[in-house]
């Protein structure tokens, strides 16, 4: 930590010590620590009206299903890639004994997404578990490649590939499928325990292995082939910590470890394409080295009448010291010796959050927010030769730039509840971020907001909220550069760009029924929600200068009666991105405007205790539309053409029924329908579509696929 | 032509289901209005009927009554005799949860059962005299009109532990969000806590985020793969959004760890937020991005960074071949967007 830290540090305690006060006691709702029990006579509970509670339960559910595809975003949804007819089980197995509690709980043996936890627990002492879980992401499953060992770490093309110039002389009947699928398989411990009336501690413990293939991209030079790439990545997360409650106060403090472990060290690949210069016939990407995480964090709370301070420390080491690659693995190039063999990279983070709350009579709420984030990289700059895609090396050296951030917010905000369910709010929010080798040193955004909310019945509600925040900062000056622009036009990233950004928000709730007798409506809500954004960047002459959401929300939900219910939905959600850009670098003649729409809608109707209490039957349906447009003006170009960038249309139907057949049989159906149709053309190309990019093939989802479950379910 | 007839086909269920939704919405208002008048003049005929009590007049009656502790004189059976199976306000689903056990040591059922949570019984169990209103008891929900800050005081009383350390002073403490708002207690098993109702649940209230998990490009949330709270603590935390860890970077690599680093050549914005160039809930852009590439680069990186021209009109339609728009654009050469550690990755294509 560095000085200026400490001294931060220590205004914030400053500040926090002044705010002490002390004021009276006042009402603080209905604990039970506080009920007044002095006139009970509990000699006649003796709930007789109470069912009896078995202290075992055991239930085994067999699902038979059937699949009418396998296609990758089915897949992911459903949880399974087997076409056709397959089967599984979920177990659930309770047992209590007075305090104890034992529960074996296990969902979708037998598919490839599949779950199953173990847990241990006695009240006021222990809680235990061990979970498993595996979680799948199917990709296409007939994505095409020239290299015959998809997934290895180093790519080979068949023996009798002949390197051409471009991916339309390439032989197609030589292209081999893969299927692009990523696993996760984690395990998880942990362990509860109350060691006294105040005092708790916990381990946890998560190991996750991630393993399939996915695709990337290599190029040398011009040329590039996309690299089915084999994954194998392992993270092991530990976290373990104690905290103590006192009578008006908690106390925390935790250790959180993270060991990121990579097996694949880089990707090799030959080059599909005719030799060019350079003489590369193959190329070497490197893949996310290991690194590990530590940090320590105490919190504390501490409350006093009507005053309240919470406060968290965290400090933690980043580091990484993966061994480099070489330069390039092209034996014509000659390379300089390499100025070190590994980063050595190391990062300190400090974060610091305080929490102060004052409030009077209920009426009057203030509240001060500080946080302060402090990535510090403490990793060695060293001058690297310029090597280019294995092919050239250049005359010049680049030097690393080990970028640090320092986050400084505080947050001010008022609450005054004018009337019981009803309040006003407002406050200001400082934001400051402060980033070294970049391209501005600091910048400030200043939010002002405020909220108006009532709750004047019980279905009816509203609120509106405003905000408009301002953001600049110290000069802009670019770090980087080729070919000098125009001194006139001003590129400011937007992410560190002055910036006008304007927000509101409004809800409100109704029952239009409240007058009717009916009991089938007399529940209704109706909620209608209405939100705008937009960022005006007015300072940048080239990049993103207007960013704007909008959108409307209409929902009607209604209990028929306590057992049938409906819910439906329409949302619209219009997103607009203005871009502008300069081909010479002496005036601004480009404009690009991203016109995006998307439109979601959804039905659900659920009845249950039908049939005498014994049918319960649910239907969901859920609708979204997206369509992007991109409007381009390039004046310069004399062209102004507005084209349809991609459509997504997709449709789910979820019907399901439960029937109680008798008290341990219990049989259920169900009915998943899914369509999606993406029209994408970014991704629907055929491999060799471009002379210089040699894809997977046709990569746009076109689904129309459903899946039928059947199951029994035996409670022992 | 193949997407202009699409579109239009499109566009035509569009519009029908615009119109079934209008149907569905409006009719019923409109339908409403006429009963309302009818029922009105029909009530005016009858006796009057008790007024319901205000929020404040019944937020002071419930403290005066827990003050009082004037418990029932036969605990849950006092209760239960009219809060049965066939009751519109069945309580029976308790007991098929751990609150309803009367064997395990800090169960409200162990305690003063039902009135452990709601109160004193005080009149509410009496014969309600004509045009009265029967006496209240805590209530709890987000239609319930018992101030949220103290419903969550019953819950909090017992729950307090390591999740709910920080739930003064978040957000939706500040929103006045009660516990009993996503979680239910008289059932056997609470849906909040299964991923894929959790997810409809928070939905219900942000309603943005519903609309984005359903989009193109999401995280695996709407099939109950992943949960909202798998990223973040609704009971509150110390970062922005109520993040589980201390920042959003931070969040994400609990599960994408390898983009982590440090890294010899860090693409800054990665290293500072994630959430400059992706939009965690969804996107209709391929991999949760805000804007499309090669526009999304460009806002960044002019052509004086590069010595190749930037992407024109010409290569934004159908039979386009360009390198620079079709498939990853920018990143089928900068593969490596989000850094690299190659000692010749310095342009992330190595």
């Amino acid at each position: 930590m560095n000085n200026s830290t400490y001294q931060s540090l220590l205004n914030r305690i400053t500040l926090v010590t002044l705010l002490h006060f002390s004021v009276g006691a006042l009402a603080d709702g209905f604990s039970l620590k506080e009920a007044n029990t002095k006139k009970i006579k509990k000699e006649k509970w003796v709930c007789k009206y109470c069912p009896a509670i078995s202290n075992t339960t055991a239930r085994i559910t067999i699902n038979l299903n059937n699949n009418s595809g396998d296609e990758g975003r089915f897949s992911s949804a459903i949880g399974d890639n087997k076409k056709g007819i397959g089967g599984n089980v979920d177990v659930d197995v309770d047992k209590r004994e007075q305090d104890k509690h034992y529960r074996f709980l296990a969902k979708d043996l037998g598919k490839e997404n599949v779950s199953a936890t173990l847990l241990a627990s006695k009240t006021d002492s222990y809680k235990a578990s061990i979970a498993y879980e595996a979680l799948n992401y199917f990709g296409h499953t007939f994505a095409l490649t020239p290299f015959i060992n998809a997934g290895n770490s180093s790519l080979q093309l068949p023996d009798n590939w002949q390197r051409v110039a471009t991916t339309s002389e390439m032989p197609s009947d030589s292209f081999i499928h893969f299927s692009k699928q990523l696993e996760r398989e984690s395990w998880r411990l942990s362990f509860d325990k109350q060691i006294t009336q105040n005092w708790q501690g916990y381990i946890h413990f998560k190991s996750e292995n991630k393993q399939g293939i996915k695709t990337t991209s290599g190029n040398i030079l011009n040329k590039v082939v996309m690299l089915p790439n084999g994954v194998d990545q392992q993270h092991q997360q530990f976290n373990m910590g104690s905290y103590y409650t006192f009578e008006n106060a908690t106390l925390s403090v935790s250790y959180y470890k993270s060991d990121f472990n990579n097996k694949r060290s880089s990707i090799r690949w030959q080059s599909p394409y005719s030799v060019l210069f350079g003489g590369a016939e193959s190329g070497q990407l490197s893949t996310e080295p290991d690194n590990q995480f530590n940090q320590v964090s105490i919190f504390g709370h501490y409350r006093h009448n009507n005053f309240e301070l919470q406060a968290r420390f965290n400090y933690g080491q980043l580091s990484q010291k993966e061994s480099f690659l070489p330069y390039s693995i092209n034996p014509l190039l000659i390379t300089n010796t390499l100025p070190t063999n590994n980063l050595n990279g190391e990062i300190k983070t400090l974060s610091n959050h305080i929490k102060i709350r004052y409030k009077t009579e209920n009426k009057w709420r203030i509240s001060l927010d500080s946080n302060l984030d402090d990535r510090k990289n403490n990793t060695q700059s060293n001058d690297y030769q310029r090597v280019f895609t294995d092919s050239v090396v250049l005359n010049s050296v680049a030097m690393n730039r080990p970028y640090s951030f320092k986050k400084t917010q505080v947050k001010l905000q008022s609450k005054y509840r004018f009337i019981e369910g009803s309040q006003l709010a407002f406050g200001w929010k400082f934001d400051q971020r402060e980033r070294d080798f970049q391209d501005r040193n600091k910048t400030k955004n200043n939010k002002y907001w405020f909220k108006i909310s009532t709750k004047f019945a019980s279905l009816n509600s509203l609120s509106f909220e405003l905000s408009r925040a301002l953001r600049d900062g110290t000069a802009y000056n670019r770090t980087d550069q080729n070919t000098l622009i125009n001194d006139a036009l001003n590129l400011q990233k937007y992410y560190q760009a002055d910036r006008e950004r304007e927000q509101a928000r409004g809800q409100v709730s109704f029952n239009p029924f409240k007058n009717i007798n009916t009991e089938a409506l007399i529940n209704t809500e109706v909620s209608f929600q209405a939100y705008f954004s937009r960022d005006q960047y007015r300072q940048t002459d080239i990049g993103l200068i207007e960013s704007k959401r909008r959108g409307i929300d209409l929902s009607l939900t209604t209990p028929f009666n306590k057992h049938v219910s409906l819910l439906i939905y329409t949302h619209n959600q219009w997103q607009d991105n203005l871009s502008q850009g300069s081909y010479w670098f002496n005036e601004v003649d480009w404009h690009s405007d991203q016109e995006d729409k998307s439109d979601s809608a959804g039905i659900s109707l659920m009845a249950e205790k039908l049939l005498d209490g014994k049918l319960s039957v649910a239907i969901d349906y859920t609708y979204s539309y997206a369509i992007g447009n991109v409007l381009l003006n390039t004046s310069l170009l004399t062209s102004i053409t507005n084209n349809n960038e991609l459509i997504i249309n997709s449709q789910d139907i979820k019907v399901y029924a439960d029937y109680i057949y008798s008290p341990d049989i219990k049989i259920h159906f169900g009915v998943l329908y899914q369509y999606f149709d993406e029209q994408d053309w970014r991704f629907d190309y055929t491999i060799d579509r471009v002379a210089n990019v040699l894809g997977n093939g046709i990569s746009a989802y076109n689904i129309d696929d459903y899946r039928i479950t059947g199951g029994i379910a035996y409670q022992f | 032509m193949m997407y202009s007839v699409i579109i239009k086909r499109v566009i035509t269920m569009r519009n029908y289901f615009s119109a079934f939704l209008t149907i569905i919405l409006i009719v019923p208002l409109l339908l409403t209005q006429s009963f309302a008048v009818e029922i009105k003049n029909n009530k005016s005929k009858q006796e009057k009927i008790a007024t319901p009590l205000t929020a404040a007049q019944l937020n002071t009656l419930l403290v005066k009554k827990f003050k009082q502790g004037k418990y029932s004189k036969k605990g849950a059976d006092s209760c239960l005799k009219c809060h049965d199976s066939e009751s519109d306000h069945n309580a029976m689903g308790i007991f098929n949860n751990v609150h309803g056990r009367r064997d395990v040591n800090k169960s409200p059922f162990a305690d003063l059962q039902c009135e452990s949570c709601h109160g004193p019984m005080g009149k509410h169990g009496s014969k309600v005299r004509k045009g009265k209103l029967r006496e209240p008891m805590i209530s709890f929900g987000k239609h319930s009109l018992v101030d949220a800050d103290k419903q969550n005081s019953v819950c909090l009383s017992c729950h307090k532990d390591q999740q709910r350390m920080a739930w003064q002073g978040s957000s939706h403490q500040n929103e006045k969000i009660p516990c009993a708002s996503c979680h239910q207690l008289h059932q056997g098993q609470d849906p909040v806590l299964f991923k894929q109702q959790q997810n409809k649940l928070c939905g219900s209230c942000h309603k943005e985020q519903l609309h984005a998990i359903n989009k193109r490009s999401s995280h695996p949330l709407k099939w109950g793969q992943m949960s909202c709270s798998d990223c973040h603590n609704p009971h509150g935390s110390f970062a922005e959004h109520e993040l589980k860890r201390p920042s959003i970077n931070e969040t994400c690599y609990q599960c994408h760890a390898e983009k982590r680093g440090p890294l010899l050549w860090e693409h800054a914005p990665v290293a500072e937020d994630c959430s400059v160039c992706h939009d965690v809930h969804g996107s209709i852009n391929a991999n949760l991005l805000k804007q499309r590439t090669p526009q999304l680069c460009q806002d960044c990186h002019s052509p004086a960074d590069h010595p190749s021209t930037v992407s024109a009109g010409s290569e934004f339609v159908e039979k386009a071949q360009s390198a620079f728009t079709l498939g990853k654009n920018c990143m089928n050469c900068h593969s490596l967007i989000h850094g690299s550690n190659h000692p010749a990755g310095r342009t992330f294509q190595r």
